[in-house]
């Protein structure tokens, strides 16, 4: 199937229009149920991640720049999911994962989504685009 | 935008907590609400999860912060019916040993 893209603006009530474009995607490919629920849970991780940190936390960040294109494509025996924001650089593949238990008793209520993007796709890439902004590519294989 | 709907009851000095539809990183502060809500008539509190099709990590994080409140005044907070989907999320992020998970609320009752 040929790759599909979807632009939205960076703000949660999107959230659920992207879980929907990635689930209908990976339907129409017959992947199996609990392959697309990791794939919609990471990618629903990567987006608000954006949206809650990148823009959310960045004031002086332009109104028409707070948009996120997501693009899925099937590669061989993979999905592929790049998401695309344009914010300043931040490098998901590199942050330390939290140690649970600790986190748990410091009553966060967030700081979990790259622990989840990690834990439920098989690889994730990370470039930074000057001038443009960051690229996260998540991997999933699908047989 | 996901459909989300709460409804909070009591049975004896248990409050129940029946969500249903999907909790993601917009829904998560009503969410939060309607927990705080039912914490504040209770710290023995069943969270019935059969209706949810979806949780988020910011859902997991609204959860875990009222399991602490509770759980510090020496109460619980018990999950459910929980669909295999939703169980898959708790195992794999770590959630199911912290939060005790059960088939029924008669069986949550006589866990408190």
């Amino acid at each position: 199937m040929n790759k599909l893209t979807i632009k939205i603006p960076g703000e949660t009530d999107y959230l659920s229009s992207i879980r929907n474009f990635v689930n209908s995607y990976c339907l129409k490919l017959g992947i199996s149920a609990d392959v697309i629920g990791d794939i919609e849970f990471a990618v629903d991780e990567g987006v608000t991640n954006i949206i809650k940190h990148a823009y959310d936390e960045d004031p002086d960040l332009p109104d028409e720049n707070r948009v996120i294109e997501l693009e899925i494509e099937q590669q061989n025996d993979e999905i592929v999911v790049i998401l695309k924001d344009h914010a300043g650089p931040y490098n998901p593949v590199n942050a330390s994962l939290p140690d649970l238990n600790a986190h748990v008793a410091s009553r966060k209520t967030h700081g979990l989504g790259v622990f989840a993007m990690k834990k439920f796709m098989d690889r994730m890439e990370h470039r930074y685009i000057s001038g443009f902004g960051n690229e996260v590519r998540l991997y999933k294989k699908i047989v | 935008m996901a459909g989300f709907d709460a409804k909070i009851q009591m049975d004896g000095d248990v409050a129940i907590l029946k969500v249903s539809g999907q909790i993601d990183a917009h829904v998560a502060p009503q969410f939060d609400k309607n927990l705080k809500e039912v914490v504040g008539k209770s710290k023995k509190v069943v969270l019935e999860v059969s209706g949810l099709e979806y949780v988020a990590t910011a859902g997991l994080g609204v959860m875990m912060a009222s399991f602490n409140d509770v759980k510090s005044e020496g109460g619980n907070l018990i999950l459910v019916g929980m669909s295999d989907k939703i169980k898959k999320v708790f195992d794999t992020m770590g959630f199911s040993k912290v939060l005790k998970i059960v088939s029924s609320v008669d069986e949550a009752k006589k866990s408190f």
